[in-house]
């Protein structure tokens, strides 16, 4: 599940991941991507304080957005990434691809 | 000393929906070895990670193509390790043919063997004409003293 917000004068979307992301819930990321190419908006916002897992193709899906809106020349931030996404992302070495800001929730109980 | 074993299984559909079942005990799992001392959050985050790719791959690609049965998963406690097995009767693989990813290309696939081999300290698979085995197991903390009974 996701909720977006224009932020900036509506010039930064916020997408808030909540639960999984993965192989049953990817699409509706796909689709807000999407929605959010071009036109106005200057970066994509990806906030994952509410995200609890991620599998494979949540990471495809993350890495697929991060490719398009830089096609758009448009910005692309993680934020807050924290538990099993973070181990994730840590094995994957995304955070050498692009901006990621985990704020303080570096490690919790799983 | 004793190799004490809690033995758990779930036969489930091999449908992503029902993924979840197992998974939420395994994290129930996780989160009490983690409480015992001998698992690290992080460790228990790679168990739980491990698992899901096993178990999305056995439903996405073993039944491709073929009529979905069943996923059988067996999580065995022992005093050292944590031991999964997730099992189809579907498309065997060869495992050792996986080719690992190219992390710098930022690869949109091909993720789930090499998120199941780095995450898992011994990974083995083994296909049979009737059933394919992926093996997994992950080392508990010696701080933990070995998994309490209870």
């Amino acid at each position: 599940m996701l909720t977006a917000e224009l932020t900036d004068g509506g010039e930064t979307c916020v997408l808030a991941l909540q639960g999984s992301l993965d192989g049953l819930t990817v699409a509706e990321l796909q689709k807000e991507v999407e929605g959010r190419l071009g036109g106005s908006i200057r970066q994509l916002v990806l906030d994952m304080s509410r995200l609890e897992f991620i599998d494979s193709s949540g990471v495809g899906a993350v890495v697929a957005a991060f490719k398009k809106t830089r096609a758009h020349r448009q910005g692309f931030l993680v934020r807050n990434l924290r538990g099993q996404p973070l181990e994730i992302f840590r094995l994957l070495r995304l955070d050498r691809a692009f901006v990621i800001d985990s704020g303080s929730g570096e490690d919790d109980a799983p | 000393m004793p190799d004490a074993t809690e033995h758990f299984r779930f036969v489930l559909p091999a449908r992503l929906e029902y993924r979840d079942a197992a998974r939420g005990f395994l994290d129930f799992v996780c989160r009490r070895l983690h409480e015992q001392g001998a698992l690290e959050s992080e460790t228990a985050h790679q168990v739980v990670s491990a698992f899901v790719e096993a178990f999305n791959n056995a439903v996405v690609h073993a039944y491709r193509d073929l009529e979905p049965g069943t996923v059988e998963v067996d999580l065995r406690l022992r005093a050292a390790s944590i031991e999964l097995q997730v099992s189809d009767q579907g498309r065997a693989f060869r495992i050792e043919e996986v080719r690992e990813p190219d992390l710098d290309a930022l690869p949109e696939g091909g993720l789930g063997i090499y998120i199941i081999k780095q995450f898992m300290d011994d990974v083995r698979y083994e296909s049979s004409q009737d059933r394919n085995i992926l093996h997994m197991s992950k080392s508990l903390l010696a701080s933990g003293g070995g998994r309490a009974d209870g």
